[in-house]
């Protein structure tokens, strides 16, 4: 099946992008296909570099970034970056900033969007 | 892109539409789909029943768009 995913929350705060990124790897390793990853409200910070993580507990933009270079596209809202102070210059490799038509375009292309969020 | 089909997409909102931003991103997100033709449809559970209200002020004393808009935009009725 191929899955579009949206993630609402930020990092650490919640539990939804842990839960996003856990339900990719099973997916995945089922040979589904995931079709693309929106970040949307809170969800948009998932994707700065400039975060700094104790070494014992999980790095969840440098995840999200390793994913991306598995060929997982990462789409990161415009809008809500803007908002939030994610641009171009912290934003982590293998992830884009575009618009919300892309998430659009995720719902067309997929069979499901699971959406992960509060 | 497959053929051009068209995807019946619902949106669940759960937050009351005053105090975060969840309500606007989440009428934004809407408002953008409104150019793609598809079928939309929304639903309002929980705090966001509020949303529907008449009557509010959506103007005064609430931070920038920590608010609701239902009566500032057309078509969201």
């Amino acid at each position: 099946m191929k899955f579009g995913i949206l993630v609402q929350e930020g990092p650490y705060n919640h539990e939804a992008s842990d839960s996003a990124y856990n339900f990719i790897q099973a997916s995945l390793a089922r040979g589904h296909e995931i079709t693309g990853v929106f970040f949307y409200n809170d969800g948009v910070i998932n994707a700065t570099k400039l975060m700094d993580i104790p070494a014992d507990d999980r790095h969840i933009s440098k995840r999200w970034s390793e994913l991306g270079s598995k060929g997982v596209q990462l789409i990161v809202c415009v809008a809500a970056a803007k908002r939030r102070g994610i641009n171009q210059n912290v934003l982590i490799e293998n992830a884009r900033i575009d618009g919300l038509g892309q998430l659009s375009e995720l719902c067309i292309e997929s069979d499901r969007l699971v959406t992960f969020g509060d | 892109m497959e053929e051009s089909k068209t995807r019946k997409i619902m949106f669940v909102n759960r937050k009351a539409p005053h105090g975060s931003i969840y309500a606007y991103e989440g009428l934004e997100v809407i408002l953008i789909f409104g150019a793609y033709d598809q079928e939309i449809s929304a639903v309002f559970l929980d705090d966001a029943v509020l949303s529907l209200k008449k009557g509010q002020d959506n103007q005064r004393r609430l931070p920038g768009r920590c608010r609701s808009l239902p009566e500032k935009r057309a078509g969201y009725q």
